[in-house]
């Protein structure tokens, strides 16, 4: 017994064991670890057995989840624990405690490894306590971050396997085999856990190098080859152990790879994130185990002592000063093998988890731009510290172990004891409950509320199957979700507690149509249009909705709409029914029918061009549609179509948008420059053959190139332009404005976008040809005076035809619309956003369509201008009172008119006339919104004004200036300021102040098709999982559409005797769709593909980890006998 | 002594020969280095404005600083390893007593030259233990 004592209970896994409980201080009584990025849920076995399907149901209309079922083996955990009875409170408890625990052992034993000898136990201990205690990790725990601990914890059992591989005390099989199970368990999520194994990477490829230099001379090639074979072996057995996510990711690679470039914004997107996560990544702070950017922009978390208190400053050094001295220390040369491994990764790692940071940060940016894959680590700190935690903790325990040589046994003890009791002082945040708030009231530690856990219990005991609206739209710049009671997050709450299916507004889950159909959808409830929104709920099967008043409206980062503005709304008994309500949340029926998710048409409308014209084709329609842009035209012209809407967007509002004028460059090579005439002959464009507007904007270039040269006289010391190509110069430009003059007059149709633009064109040049005109009458060149003149006359012609457009009319109040001329329509009419109601009689009123234009540039081609006049509106200015209104830099003596009848969801313009000359100006528009007490909330000074938009109009009397602006979700009212300095009248600043709304109306055609004959076969459905249904199909006499209302991805397949479909395309701007021919009674198998793929790989996965397992228990018995 | 101190003074006097004598032997001995010096100049010049290249140098001209003065330290202790290490570590002190006054620019700057005098160290030390293997 004593032997076995002595033996086997170690003191050191003892410590251990007692560490791993630390994750209980962290749990207050009755809360859970949600929200931000945890990724846990509510009800775990729910969520871990949706997770089991590649086709996730719940958020908005479903989610393609192939690329993701890495994380299974994370979701699983707490399903387990959950499975067997553990309460939802104490799930997490079990979980960090779990992962504490493997985290402690698998990291003490690589330290065993390298470090055997008895007396070493110091160096043992020390480095797992700093490895595990840090506060890179400890962001992490905070929100039990579970593929950040997997990676954690296989960077030493993979760095123990290599080690021993190198020491050749494993053989290439045994490695390989073992290596690949830790990868299977640990893998950090599958495809997207690549970049946290980043320090596996970086610790590998440094194994390899570092002794692979040390054994170059006793091994050679040997060396290589092992590791060759290594590499190849591991892959081969990776490969089918990971088939379970492996296989659903290599269905969805294509599609999935593009839409990850594209929310990364690509490699400069993903460079410029890095330059963000690197700002304060600097070696002094790295050496120091620092350097997460959060602690330096949130002050008020729980780190910021460790940036202010000057003990806890000093106490950092400690570490890069103890671990630097371990090279110092190492005499013996295994010794200094091993501590220079540990010192190289340190610096190499502390390379890459600086990132972006200078000096060394070009580097990386480049490795960025040219290493295929590299832009995966744009996150340099939070994917490479483990590396440099890992590589210090070793080089610190030995410095201590080597000071500890040189004293007694007990004082040895004493010191280890010490310096294990100094790391767990230095990261007593370990030891906190209240870190989880990182801004309060938001926290990664929630309280779930009662009526929160009633309605997960209502929901998934109903038998409510439709889609559910979530009440209300989130913000649509970041559609965070937060509630009162601190959940804050990306991830909807819904999608958490049910596999019922909840729509929210969510920007990055799908594309542009179906964010405005979302759209449209709250704006028609809204604004009060119940019988459009009853339309389109009903088109896309939405039946119910929910208004969560504890949601955090008057959040000063992310504004929502206040609750409130839909109870009044929701209370209309016509169109709702309230069916249950607790707390702060209330659910609510929509009366009447909604489409199944499944259903055969017979027919359908057409919106043109795109998703725009959402709005006008619902008010007129309510059946399934498709948008052109969306379709092919060949299959278009196959569907029975009932109705085609064409939506035409205001062409003349493109002369309302501000733009500065072009600026006009300062060219070095001049007519004068022996390089002209090659920089000339590389100006030669064919503009003949290019069409009208391209030719426009070629010749608008070259135009601003050769006044560019001219500049250059007005500004350098003038030359002696003798040269005749300064007369070519002048007269390319007037072959230039030649040629503008002709395309504008080629143009199909108007177009006003491109009138602006020379209009702004003309203005710049002109007034630096001017300016270079005066310059040489001075030194008198007559022929280039008559060249430049002449020029100048060219540009003014056609901007006064173009100003004849541009000033023909107040295109605030104006629009026109060019609609083809030959186009085919029943109906022509208007619409607008129904809050902005007083206008919308407007829509009684008959367009005109005006006659050819008198201008060269006004012909009629194909094309006709509709034109729409507004009538003008009240000026929306309230009553005005002088204040003197208290600025940050000083008071300003302002005149304050209220806004009448302000809604944020109105674009305002706002116009006047500056005044007196004398008199200073500026003009503010503020907004008054209530305020949620955040942390990080900026409180507007009760004594200081900020406004939310500032004009400094010119100082010019009878100067015109106007300014656009526009409100946030909940703001209450809003007020604008005429101000100028204390002492000064403001009245006699400005004259003819009016504030108007811009608004621009919806012009449409419809084309109601006449119905054709053609019917709808009958049609039953049998769901046999979220991602397969068998559809019977009975009486097909005609061509129909099969509609199944989820998430369009090219991975639904529609089969008709086990032969795909292939007429495939988007209804509704989301959803799948097949236009079947075939007659009769038969079967369809509509299927979500990669679930195919992902069950063949959980067959794979499971078969050869048995076989794996087997081996291993063979090899053991066999070693045995 | 006053014989003395006048021949200090004669020599002080023509001072201005000796340096110029000195100053243009030194040239003459050293001419190939300084024409070497004097491409290196003009190559650098034109480097530094060539399209593309330009960048490149300005993008790194922050690691071509921070690494001028550990590599002077290292000819001056002829790469000796572990007495770099030690100067390094040594360096924690004065970076420590930086970080403590909020001197956030020249914290940076020692932090970065401890970085590249710690990995001069290094390789000093990797390259001993290298020829140390070889000659066993």
């Amino acid at each position: 017994m004593k032997k076995f004592i002595s033996q086997n209970f170690n003191i050191e896994i003892l410590v251990l064991i007692i560490i791993s409980f630390i994750p209980l201080f962290w749990f207050q009584k009755d809360h859970v670890i949600l929200g931000l990025d945890t990724g846990y849920a509510i009800d775990h076995i729910k969520f871990f057995l949706l997770r089991t399907q590649t086709w996730m149901p719940n958020p908005n209309f479903g989610v393609d989840m192939s690329a993701e079922m890495g994380l299974l083996p994370l979701v699983v955990l707490p399903a387990i624990i959950s499975y067997i009875g553990v309460s939802i409170f104490d799930v997490q408890k079990f979980l960090l405690v779990g992962w504490f625990f493997i985290l402690a052992i698998s990291t003490y034993a690589f330290f065993r490894e390298v470090f055997d000898k008895k007396d070493q136990w110091i160096i043992r201990l020390t480095a797992t306590f700093i490895y595990i205690f840090n506060f890179h990790l400890y962001a992490f725990w905070l929100q039990g971050e579970q593929p950040m601990l997997a990676s954690y914890v296989i960077l030493p059992l993979s760095m123990l396997l290599l080690l021993r591989f190198v020491r050749r005390k494993a053989g290439v099989f045994m490695t390989a085999l073992l290596l690949s199970i830790v990868y299977l368990f640990f893998s950090s999520g599958g495809i997207r856990g690549i970049p946290l194994i980043g320090p596996v990477i970086l610790g590998s490829l440094s194994i390899f190098s570092y002794f692979g230099l040390l054994n170059w001379k006793t091994e050679g090639f040997s060396y290589i080859k092992r590791f060759f074979f290594l590499f190849v072996l591991f892959v081969l057995f990776s490969l089918p152990l990971n088939a379970y996510w492996i296989l659903p990711f290599i269905t969805s690679f294509s599609h999935e790879f593009n839409s990850q470039v594209t929310i990364a914004g690509g490699i400069e997107g993903a460079i410029s994130w890095a330059r963000f996560v690197s700002g304060k990544d600097s070696f002094a702070n790295l050496f120091r185990l620092q350097g997460d950017n959060n602690w330096y922009y949130f002050p008020f978390l729980w780190s910021n002592n460790f940036l202010t208190n000057p003990i806890l400053i000093l106490a950092s050094f400690i570490f890069p000063f103890l671990a630097f001295l371990a090279p110092v220390f190492a005499k013996i040369k295994e010794d200094k093998k091993i501590i220079l491994y540990f010192t190289a990764l340190a610096l190499v790692s502390l390379f890459f988890a600086a990132g972006t940071h200078p000096p060394f940060g070009e580097i990386y940016a480049s490795m960025m731009r040219y290493i295929p894959g590299f832009a995966t680590f744009r996150s340099a700190y939070y994917k490479f510290m483990p590396t440099v935690y890992f590589a210090f903790a070793p080089l610190i325990g030995f410095t201590i172990y080597s000071i500890s040589q040189k004293v007694g046994k007990k004082q040895k003890v004493i010191l280890g004891v010490i310096s294990l009791t100094i790391i767990l002082l230095y990261n007593y945040p370990f030891f906190q409950n209240t870190n989880a708030v990182f801004n309060k009231p938001f926290t990664t530690m929630v309280k779930i509320p009662d009526y929160v856990l009633d309605f997960q219990e209502m929901i998934n005991t109903s038998q409510i199957s439709d889609k559910t609206l979530v009440l209300p739209q989130t913000n649509k710049a970041a559609t965070i979700k937060a509630y009162k009671w601190g959940y804050y997050g990306a991830f909807s709450i819904f999608a958490l507690m049910t596999d019922k299916p909840f729509v929210q507004y969510d920007a990055y889950l799908f594309n542009d149509s179906a964010n405005s159909l979302i759209d449209t959808i709250y704006s028609k409830l809204r604004g009060g249009d119940l019988e459009g929104f009853r339309r389109i709920t009903s088109a896309i099967g939405i039946q119910y909705v929910i208004l969560t008043r504890d949601i955090v409206a008057n959040y000063s980062s992310i504004p929502l709409e206040r609750p409130e503005v839909y109870q009044k709304i929701l209370s209309d008994k016509k169109y709702f029914t309230q069916i249950w309500s607790r707390g702060e949340w209330t659910m609510y029926k929509i009366n009447g029918k909604v489409q199944k998710p499944i259903n055969v048409l017979s027919d359908i409308s057409v919106v043109s061009p795109d998703s725009s014209g959402l709005t006008s084709y619902f008010n007129e329609f309510s059946n399934s549609f498709v948008l052109a842009n969306q379709i092919n035209s060949s299959l278009l012209s196959k569907l029975n179509k009932r109705a085609e809407i064409s939506n035409f967007p205001c062409a003349s509002c493109a002369l309302l948008e501000k733009v500065d004028l072009p600026k006009i460059p300062f060219s070095n090579v001049t007519p004068d420059s022996f390089l002209y005439p090659f920089k000339l002959k590389n100006d030669k464009v064919t503009l003949e053959k290019t069409p009208s507007d391209r030719r426009v904007n070629y010749a608008l270039g070259l135009s601003t190139k050769r006044v560019s040269e001219f500049v250059s006289l007005t500004q350098g010391s003038l030359g002696p332009q003798s040269s005749p190509l300064w007369i070519t110069a002048a007269k390319l430009t007037q072959q230039y404005w030649d040629i503008i003059d002709k395309s504008l007059s080629d143009l199909p149709s108007p177009n006003y976008s491109i009138y602006a633009n020379i209009h702004r064109h003309a203005t710049a040049q002109l007034t630096e040809l001017r300016k270079v005109v005066e310059k040489i009458e001075v030194i008198n060149s007559p022929e280039l005076l008559d060249e430049l003149s002449g020029a100048i006359l060219k540009i003014e012609k056609v901007d006064l035809q173009l100003q004849a457009i541009i000033g023909e009319k107040d295109w605030t109040r104006n629009f026109n619309y060019v609609v083809p001329k030959n186009l085919d329509f029943n109906a022509l009419k208007l619409s607008s956003q129904s809050f902005y109601s007083p206008i919308i009689s407007l829509e009684r009123d008959t367009p005109s369509f005006e006659k050819v234009k008198n201008t060269p540039y006004m012909k009629e081609v194909d094309t006709k201008i509709v034109s729409v006049q507004i009538p003008d509106e009240p000026n929306l200015l309230g009553e005005s009172t002088v204040r003197e209104i208290p600025m940050l830099h000083g008071k300003k003596q302002c005149l304050v008119y209220p806004v009448n009848n302000y809604s944020w969801q109105k674009k305002y313009i706002l116009s006047f006339i500056s005044g007196d000359n004398l008199v200073p100006k500026t003009v503010f528009v503020g907004m008054k919104r209530n305020h949620f007490a955040t942390q990080d909330t900026v409180r507007p000074s009760q004594h200081i004004f900020t406004p939310d938009f500032t004009v400094n109009p010119k100082n010019e009397s009878g100067y015109e200036d106007s300014l656009e602006f526009t409100g946030k979700q909940n703001d209450l009212n809003a007020s604008v300021y005429f101000c100028t300095d204390p002492g000064f009248d403001p009245y006699s600043g400005f004259k003819n102040m009016y504030l108007r709304t811009l608004f621009v109306p919806d012009l449409y055609t419809i084309k109601n098709v006449l119905p054709n004959n053609t019917k709808a076969p009958k049609m039953e459905y049998k769901k046999i999982s979220s991602s397969k249904y068998i559809v019977n199909i009975k009486e097909a006499t005609s061509p129909y559409i099969l509609s199944y209302l989820e998430t369009s991805t090219p991975n639904w397949k529609l089969y008709i005797d086990k032969k795909e479909q292939m007429d495939k395309f988007m209804i509704n701007g989301f959803a799948n769709a097949w236009y079947i021919t075939k007659k009769g009674n038969y079967q369809i198998v509509l299927e979500f593909y990669p679930e195919r793929a992902f069950l063949t790989g959980v067959m794979i996965s499971f078969t050869s980890f048995v076989m794996v397992v087997l081996y291993l228990i063979y090899r053991r018995i066999k070693r045995k006998l | 002594m006053k014989k003395t101190f006048l021949k200090h003074i004669n020599k002080m006097r023509d001072l201005d020969i000796l340096l110029f004598r000195q100053a243009t032997g030194w040239l003459f001995t050293n001419r190939v280095r300084v024409y070497i010096l004097i491409l290196l100049v003009l190559f650098w010049e034109v480097l530094m404005k060539t399209p593309y290249l330009n960048i490149i140098f300005a993008n790194n001209i922050d690691a071509i600083s921070a690494t001028i003065i550990p590599l002077i330290i290292g000819v001056l202790v002829g790469f000796n390893g572990k007495k770099l290490f030690k100067i390094a570590v040594l360096l924690f002190f004065p970076l420590a007593l930086l970080t403590l006054v909020k001197s956030a620019s020249l914290s940076e700057q020692l932090g970065n030259i401890i970085y590249v005098l710690l990995v001069i160290a290094c390789i000093s030390l990797v390259t001993f233990l290298l020829k140390d293997n070889d000659e066993r």
